[in-house]
């Protein structure tokens, strides 16, 4: 890669946190970069290598100006002393030096001192100084400097937010294209580590993969990736069909260990090849009139074929059979026993040989009426060879074809694949299967695991449930071992592990149940208590709770209330990634803290959940991110499909309505309000405040819901496209299933003006009955809080225990000094922020005086 | 009144030294904290957003000088204090030399 590109690379983002300066490799650094990285944060000095630190300190006379050595540089500054001489603010020259040395001291130059090129450089350097830019001066360079600056920013984290004010006819194709950088949604740290990999990649391996690989790939083992490997799995269409696909491939090769270069890595990596392939040897039994003709072709070449019997009925032959006939009092009698045993008691008029073993098993028993239909069996149903149901046995040797004629053994394999699906998918190894499988494991080869795997791999493809469990699995894969003291692991012990936990520090009890049941860890329990703490604080929504059922359906639907924490377990229950440690994890934070999130689940009428979504809410759209229903089998799923739809268009509607009323009620206690304070107004004044209201309101009120078309499991193919099509106003990592929006419910009566407000001014009127019940029911009463122990762990709990005073702390901050550092870069008028702080601490001595 | 204006970043202010680390928060003298507990905007609810950097958490920029201060006073060492002190003495000349013009 050109070292150039790198470099403007790193100097982006110590521009956006000149403290990352200390990560950048030492060729890269340059006095341009190290400008840069001081004029973000003055304390990136400690990471400027000294032969540099000069030429910074020439560019910023007024740092460090207590030091001699600085003293002597900035000699002739106008900074230099404590009195900046008068005839220094008459002149130019020393208000285009200040800004120079730093654009943060344009807000002080005075207008009729601020030049054209002078507000440019500001504007560049710091948006916000936008606002001091003197109206004549703004235009099309200007607005390029604003949309330059908010890009180099990382408080402008996407598009909208970097073409915010900037006026239609000054978007350029490549202001767009700035904004759509500035739209990565990435900070300014996970920036540099993704430009850190590109840089260890280019170097180790003169190769650099995706931008998505390289979010995901650990820094620590670039060292042993291997690009000749990585080419090859990549041909491979299950890792190339989506980026979740080749997520789940690195997740795959690190846990596999598919670049640790031992006596075992080529069978490892066979594993991983075939898995596209995979099937296990044995014979699978089809219906050929299932398949097309060119693939039977291929089937008849490809494949042992054995045929089997069938038994098919020939009344003709019953009602002949004198034996048969003399059971009853007529032939018209025995005809009516006859229709009536072939279609309500065996009710197929043909029948495979097993089928024809069960039921001569099945009426076993000595009666009179079991000897009738055995009779019938064994009499009324003709043994015949089956032409269409046959067991095939691939007999072509797919690897050496592919060794020989590549072009045609790969060409071979995909049709292969698509015959095996057809015969039996359970068996096969789909992206969605590979992601469901490995998303979440902690990318460590585990040899033992690696060997559990292997012999649970039939069962595991076959399996949702144990697919759910593996990641789960290969984390806590130790732990397991140790538990069991060295004996062989099966599944059975596995499930043991995973659904018996007791966890520490219990602080609430339901969630404690729920993470053991979803097979947590200690870390990963912890972690949910947290996001459950902060849900429990949020206790007003933008987003009505709802609940119904449709009329002509057995389906209800219900939004999960605000304190409810099986929404944090929701992608679980409906096996999706909006779960913790998975991709999906800051939808579930959004949806679990958030005001404007939420999640709402369609249920069956036993109670079941069939499908859920998370919300989230922009001004006048709720948009379903997706809808993921749980697996059904293909023909069953089809039928809850249509169901869901409906429960979810009408859930739609319902919001709108609901909002409406909800809007309708704010409008009227605002203007009540209004209308208490009007003596102390003008008119004009009560009649802007009432206009401002509407305006408000006309900005925020719901009139659309949408639905995200990724990984949605329902067919929504008939609904129109969203034209605007926006994404969540509030950063969320993980957007991909929204990017192409369809419309599930518009009201055009709603009054509805575009607002330029932020998300975070959008009133959350919604506050959740206060008899709304929690999805899942506990019984937690036999839970211990402080003494929940898992039982090996007991003695290192009890140490614990002790070193707490008997208190368990659950109080501890995340917020750091490098957190804090992040915030305090240039404050404003610290003078007064100090005088805030001296004037609360006076009121407290002077009240407990007043006391005392 | 500077109390008023500074009511809402108090309020930011205590929910960001509730989530500070214990030996931060034990920096910070224990009736400052109560003071900042009692001065803040009671009506105001701000939410800090655990896994959220602190610069995406939509700080009020009186919150930020506030914060900056408590930093400078209470949290940092002895040289960067005498950093701070100089940013202070310059912000402090810019704005008087301002001031003095007509």
């Amino acid at each position: 890669m050109d070292k150039k590109v790198m470099a403007n690379a790193f100097k982006r983002i110590v521009m956006q946190d000149g403290m990352l300066l200390k990560f950048v490799p030492e060729e890269f650094i340059d006095e341009e970069m190290c400008i840069y990285a001081f004029d973000n944060d003055r304390k990136a000095f400690k990471f400027i290598p000294e032969d540099m630190r000069e030429a910074v300190l020439v560019k910023f006379p007024y740092e460090f100006r207590t030091s001699e050595k600085h003293e002597k540089i900035t000699d002739d500054s106008p900074g230099k002393n404590a009195h900046i001489p008068e005839e220094f603010l008459d002149s130019q020259e020393f208000w285009d030096k200040l800004v120079e040395d730093s654009v943060y001291y344009f807000k002080l130059v005075p207008d009729k001192y601020k030049t054209h090129e002078m507000c440019i450089k500001a504007v560049k350097g710091y948006p916000d100084n936008f606002e001091y830019v003197p109206g004549n001066m703004i235009g099309k360079e200007i607005y390029e400097a604003l949309v330059d600056g908010r890009t180099k920013s990382v408080r402008f984290n996407n598009t909208e937010n970097v073409l915010k004010d900037i006026p239609a006819k000054y978007i350029t194709p490549e202001i767009y294209a700035k904004g759509i950088w500035g739209g990565y949604n990435i900070d300014a740290k996970a920036e540099l580590d993704v430009i850190l990999k590109m840089y260890k990649f280019d170097k180790l391996h003169n190769f650099v993969p995706g931008i998505n690989v390289l979010k995901k790939y650990p820094s620590n083992q670039i060292e042993k990736f291997d690009k000749k490997i990585w080419w090859n799995l990549t041909k491979n269409e299950l890792y190339n069909s989506s980026a979740d696909a080749k997520n789940a491939l690195v997740e795959t090769l690190l846990s596999f260990g598919a670049f640790d270069k031992d006596a075992n890595q080529e069978e490892r990596l066979g594993i991983i090849e075939h898995f596209s392939t995979y099937m296990p040897k044995k014979r699978f039994k089809i219906c050929l009139d299932n398949f097309l003709d060119s693939e039977k072709d291929i089937i008849y070449n490809n494949f042992d074929i054995k045929k089997y019997n069938k038994y098919v009925v020939n009344k003709k032959h019953m009602l002949e059979d004198s034996n048969f006939l003399n059971l009853f009092e007529s032939q018209d009698k025995a005809d009516e026993e006859l229709k009536y045993i072939i279609q309500k008691v065996l009710q197929e008029t043909e029948l495979s040989e097993i089928k024809m073993k069960n039921l001569l098993e099945e009426y076993d028993a000595d009666t009179n009426e079991n000897a009738v239909i055995r009779y019938v069996l064994q009499k009324g149903y003709e043994k015949k060879i089956d032409e269409k149901n046959v067991g095939i046995l691939l007999k072509t040797d797919l690897q050496e074809l592919k060794k020989n004629n590549p072009n045609e053994g790969y060409e071979l394999e995909k049709k292969i694949r698509k015959i095996y699906y057809k015969a039996d998918p359970s068996f096969m190894m789909t992206p969605t299967k590979l992601h469901r499988i490995f998303d979440g494991m902690d990318m460590k080869y585990k040899p033992d695991f690696y060997n559990f795997f292997k012999n649970n791999i039939t069962e595991i493809l076959k399996n949702q449930k144990k697919q759910n469990e593996i990641s789960k699995i290969q984390k806590q894969w130790d732990e397991i071992v140790n538990a069991n003291l060295g004996q062989r692991i099966t599944f059975d012990k596995c499930e043991k592990y995973l659904y018996k936990k007791r966890y520490k520090k219990i602080e609430f009890a339901e969630i404690s149940e729920l993470a053991s049941n979803c097979g947590y860890s200690q870390e990963q329990f912890e972690k949910v208590q947290d996001i459950y703490r902060e849900q429990l604080k949020r206790k007003e929504s933008s987003i009505p709770q709802i609940e119904g059922k449709c009329e002509d359906s057995k389906y209800t639907y219900k939004v999960l209330s605000l304190d409810d924490p099986t929404a944090i377990f929701v992608g679980e229950i409906t096996d999706c990634c909006q779960a913790l440690d998975n991709l999906g994890e800051s939808c579930m934070i959004h949806s679990t803290t958030s005001p404007n999130g939420r999640v709402l689940i369609v249920q069956d009428e036993s109670g079941k959940v069939l499908a859920q979504s998370w919300l989230w809410r922009n001004k006048n759209v709720i948009c379903f991110d997706n809808i993921e229903a749980v697996q059904k089998d293909s023909n069953n799923k089809k039928v809850v499909s249509n169901e869901v739809l409906k429960a979810v268009k009408k859930a739609a509607k319902a919001f709108v309505e609901e909002d409406k009323t909800g809007i309708k009620k704010y409008k009227k206690e605002e203007i009540s309000k209004l209308e208490e304070e009007k003596d102390n107004m003008t008119d004009e004044e009560y009649e802007k405040k009432v206009a401002e209201l509407s305006k408000k309101i006309r900005g925020q009120q719901l009139n659309k819901v949408t639905v995200g078309i990724g990984n949605t499991d329902i067919d929504i193919s008939k609904l129109k496209h969203d034209n605007e099509n926006k994404y969540p106003e509030e950063k969320v990592e993980y957007i991909s299933d929204s990017r192409i929006q369809l419309v599930l419910y518009e009201d055009g009566s709603v009054e509805h003006e575009d607002s330029d407000d932020d998300i975070k001014t959008i009133t959350s009127l919604y506050s959740d009955n206060e008899k709304s019940k929690k999805l899942i029911n506990l019984d937690t009463s036999e839970i211990e809080y402080i003494g929940a122990y898992i039982e090996d762990e007991l003695d290192e709990y009890e140490e614990d225990f002790e070193n707490t005073d008997g208190m368990i702390d659950f109080e501890e901050g995340y917020i750091d000094m490098g957190e804090i550092e992040t915030v305090i870069n240039h404050p404003q008028e610290r003078a007064k922020a100090r005088q805030a702080l001296e004037n609360i601490k006076d009121y407290l001595k002077a009240r407990e005086g007043m006391e005392i | 009144m500077i109390q008023e204006e500074y009511s809402k970043a108090f309020s930011q202010l205590s929910e960001i030294i509730k989530n500070m680390k214990k030996e931060l928060k034990e920096k910070i003298p224990e009736d400052l904290i109560e003071a900042i507990e009692k001065a803040k905007d009671k009506n105001y609810i701000y939410k800090y957003k655990p896994g959220i950097p602190l610069n995406q958490q939509d700080l009020l920029p009186e919150t930020k000088s506030l914060l900056s201060v408590l930093y400078s006073d209470y949290l940092c060492d002895e040289d960067e204090r005498k950093k701070w002190k100089e940013y202070d003495r310059f912000e402090a000349e810019i704005l008087e030399q301002k001031n003095r013009k007509p």
